[in-house]
């Protein structure tokens, strides 16, 4: 492992990008970075703007009215990026999800606007499965 | 003594770090914070006592649970990212073989892969007339031990040699040939047969 792809892994930045959720995965996320799971001692840092992150973390189903910022947030990240959906909602739609006819309003899944590296379903996930998510994601990043 | 047994708990509580040490990138060894027994995960499905009713798929938010009859097997799944671990599936399941779990670490990376689904097959039964797969064998057989368990006892003999019968053939064919065979549920009612 070089010494960028070192630096790379053990310091993440984190953007918290919350679309359209009930906010119970916000609530396991925010619990990750207090003192009990605490992310920062892995080097996590929460960052308030997508130009500064490395990891783009998305909750939520997407409403249809809100898909265009999802795709705007992903591009202002700079590569290399990872990008990690936490909740049922995130990852397939959860009880939003409809097949015939399709939700009016809800998009469904964030893989179907902007590509999904690692997917932790749960609903809500405890903050170890969310923690484990993150440190994949990490090492992902060190070896883009 | 309650302030002398906060302070005690403070000072007990604060020499002690307490942060979870979850997962670990130096030590193999994980940690968890606390697992309760009511946690809910994803529920586990006892393949022997599953019969592929479907009862399951009828529950449960998004659809998460479902079958697919592919070539004489029915598949029933449970595609987890979109569980929400309601558990609906386990209150219904008229043969118990879901089973609460605790299992919480579901990390995935492709999520149309073989990792994102939990699959039980059962295999069919195949119509003698038509050759359609209509039914899991496993279903049908306890859909006649039910009913040899609740019917009247005099006409049971009869009704057991009605519904092996019954058994081989589908639905639609039942119905057709339901004269030819008697094998018509309706002969007791209207022919007032008394085997």
């Amino acid at each position: 492992m070089t010494i960028f792809k070192k630096a790379r892994a053990y310091s993440p930045w984190i953007y918290h990008l919350h679309c359209g959720g009930c906010n119970g995965c916000d609530i396991e996320f925010a619990a990750c970075l207090a003192p009990r799971f605490d992310v920062e001692r892995f080097g996590f840092l929460l960052v308030a703007s997508p130009r500064h992150a490395d990891i783009l973390v998305v909750t939520g189903p997407v409403p249809k009215q809100y898909a265009p910022m999802v795709r705007r947030v992903y591009e202002q990240v700079p590569k290399p990026k990872v990008v990690v959906a936490i909740g049922a909602c995130a990852c397939s739609g959860g009880v939003w999800y409809e097949e015939h006819p399709e939700n009016y309003a809800i998009v469904g899944s964030v893989d179907q606007l902007i590509p999904v590296d690692i997917y932790v379903p749960g609903c809500p996930p405890k903050p170890e499965a969310i923690i484990n998510g993150l440190i994949q994601a990490a090492l992902q990043l060190a070896e883009a | 003594m309650g302030l002398l047994h906060f302070i005690k708990v403070l000072t007990e509580k604060a020499a002690q770090p307490i942060t979870v040490n979850y997962p670990s990138k130096l030590e193999p060894v994980k940690a968890y914070s606390q697992i309760p027994a009511s946690l809910r995960g994803v529920p586990e499905r006892d393949e022997e006592k599953c019969i592929g009713c479907g009862s399951c798929t009828s529950m449960g938010c998004g659809r998460a649970t479902f079958y697919e009859d592919v070539n004489g097997e029915r598949l029933v799944k449970l595609f987890i990212p979109r569980c929400t671990f309601c558990y609906h599936c386990v209150e219904i399941c008229p043969q118990e073989a879901l089973n609460p779990s605790t299992k919480f670490e579901l990390l995935l990376r492709d999520k149309e892969g073989e990792e994102a689904y939990a699959i039980v097959s059962h295999k069919m039964i195949a119509c003698e007339n038509c050759g359609a797969f209509y039914a899991p064998e496993k279903l049908v057989d306890e859909a006649i031990k039910r009913c040899h368990e609740n019917i009247d006892p005099s006409i049971r003999e009869h009704v057991k040699r009605d519904l092996e019968r019954a058994k081989k053939l589908c639905t639609n064919c039942r119905k057709a040939l339901s004269a030819n065979l008697d094998i018509h549920t309706k002969k007791y009612v209207w022919l007032e047969v008394k085997p």
